[in-house]
């Protein structure tokens, strides 16, 4: 059949949270990555990169979800950035506003470098408090 | 396509696609858009905006319009000419669309501050975005339809 | 998603050299989207352009305003699909029948025959439906996931 096929998995890299995307992001996605979501958030984690990979079909349902995570980020007090769209997804991304909340890289290294970096200031500025 | 046919009018020149209401078969109209915009001469960034408002037009039909019953049918038509492609998204209108869905402009502040656990609601916009005609009729079968076009030379 | 019963989706177009193309491209994918290997959707895809091919020339004349109707129904381990045309020239021929002094006349008998016995040899089942004249030519192909090409016939 043609139905969704979406992988969800969860790693740490450098103290980063990843949850890794491959497939389809449409509704069929919402219990993955929500429990994905929750999983890391038990571990504590504090910076979470959302790594998209080969998934040249998200839509405005899938879209929806990642609204639900960034919301929960906020509420949280969490980091989120996405890695690994095509340039296409990218725009849409920015077009819906979700860049706003969750800064857009191009790559994963790109994500987490930047992810630690802010890990990074954040000690330095409770160190100094 | 090739070498001259008998002539037929342009309403004959059309590509008829129907699927059953079923979600995860708008990838078969999106994947035939794009094979068909590919060919025609349609840049990559061009094709990827084609696919997302295709989906959404057809994902919208089989939620809204046609309400999940997989009996009814989706029924996609593109035409292609000289200056674009002109897709007709028609669904069997069990619940039609009505103007507050077409005209809503999503607010991302909003929907993230909001406590509502629905975050959803950008197809239509999303459609407008992307294409450069947009609009919202009754199909010939008594549903709503939905023409996108995309011109080409842009 | 439950694998409920049997998916239809049906695609029309013109008996236009060009459009079959647009076919192969798009039910190709839907090949891939089922689970397909790329190897059998290379098959599929020679396989369903020689039978649009055949159904556009042969079938249909190519009468461009005569459409090509193929009918793909989508199981949980198979895709059957139907290319059917609207017999201008009926030919109620299983593939192992041989070709008609007629056809042998007019030269058709071996390029027909050529793109028949490749079809053959791509796919796991095809052959012409039973049908009479003025009902058109209906050409049914079918693949399995995983493959019975080389089991034995029942």
């Amino acid at each position: 059949m043609i139905d969704d096929e979406l992988k969800v998995s969860t790693r740490q890299r450098d103290g980063v949270w990843i949850i890794d995307l491959e497939g389809d992001v449409t509704t069929f996605a919402e219990d993955a990555i929500t429990s994905a979501y929750e999983e890391v958030t038990r571990e504590g984690a504090k910076y979470i990169v959302m790594n998209s990979r080969q998934s040249d079909y998200i839509n405005s349902a899938g879209i929806a979800i990642l609204i639900g995570v960034v919301t929960e980020v906020n509420r949280q007090g969490q980091k989120l950035a996405i890695s690994g769209l095509s340039a296409h997804f990218q725009k849409i991304f920015r077009m819906v506003g979700l860049a706003q909340y969750a800064d857009i890289y191009a790559s994963e290294d790109e994500a987490v470098s930047a992810m630690k970096q802010l890990a990074a200031q954040s000690q330095e500025e409770s160190a100094s408090a | 396509m090739s070498d001259s046919p008998p002539p037929t009018g342009d309403e004959g020149r059309v590509i008829e696609l129907h699927l059953p209401s079923r979600l995860g078969y708008e990838k078969v109209a999106m994947d035939t858009a794009s094979a068909m915009a590919k060919r025609m001469g349609f840049a990559t960034d061009r094709v990827d905006s084609l696919r997302t408002a295709v989906s959404e037009a057809v994902t919208n039909a089989i939620e809204h319009g046609n309400q999940h019953d997989a009996a009814m049918k989706v029924v996609v038509i593109f035409t292609g000419s000289e200056e674009g492609l002109t897709i007709d998204v028609a669904d069997q209108g069990r619940k039609r669309l009505d103007a507050a869905a077409i005209d809503r402009l999503p607010d991302i502040h909003q929907v993230i501050h909001s406590d509502n656990d629905d975050k959803g609601g950008w197809g239509i916009w999303l459609i407008k975005e992307l294409m450069d005609e947009v609009q919202f009729s009754v199909a010939p079968t008594g549903g709503n339809q939905l023409r996108m076009v995309i011109h080409l030379d842009r | 998603m439950a694998h409920t019963a049997q998916v239809t989706i049906e695609l029309m177009f013109p008996s236009e050299l060009g459009y079959e193309k647009i076919a192969r491209d798009a039910i190709g994918t839907l090949a891939t989207r089922m689970g397909f290997d790329a190897e059998r959707v290379e098959d599929l895809r020679t396989a369903l352009s020689e039978a649009c091919i055949n159904a556009i020339e042969h079938g249909n004349q190519r009468q461009s305003h005569l459409r090509i109707h193929i009918a793909c129904t989508i199981s949980a381990n198979r895709l059957v699909i139907v290319v059917s045309d609207e017999g201008l020239r009926f030919h109620p021929a299983s593939l192992n029948e041989p070709a008609s002094i007629e056809e042998k006349l007019a030269g058709l008998a071996s390029a027909r025959g050529m793109g028949l016995m490749l079809i053959g040899q791509l796919v796991d089942e095809c052959g012409f439906l039973p049908s009479r004249p003025g009902q058109g030519n209906h050409f049914r192909l079918a693949i399995y996931n995983p493959p019975r090409r080389n089991a034995v016939p029942a």
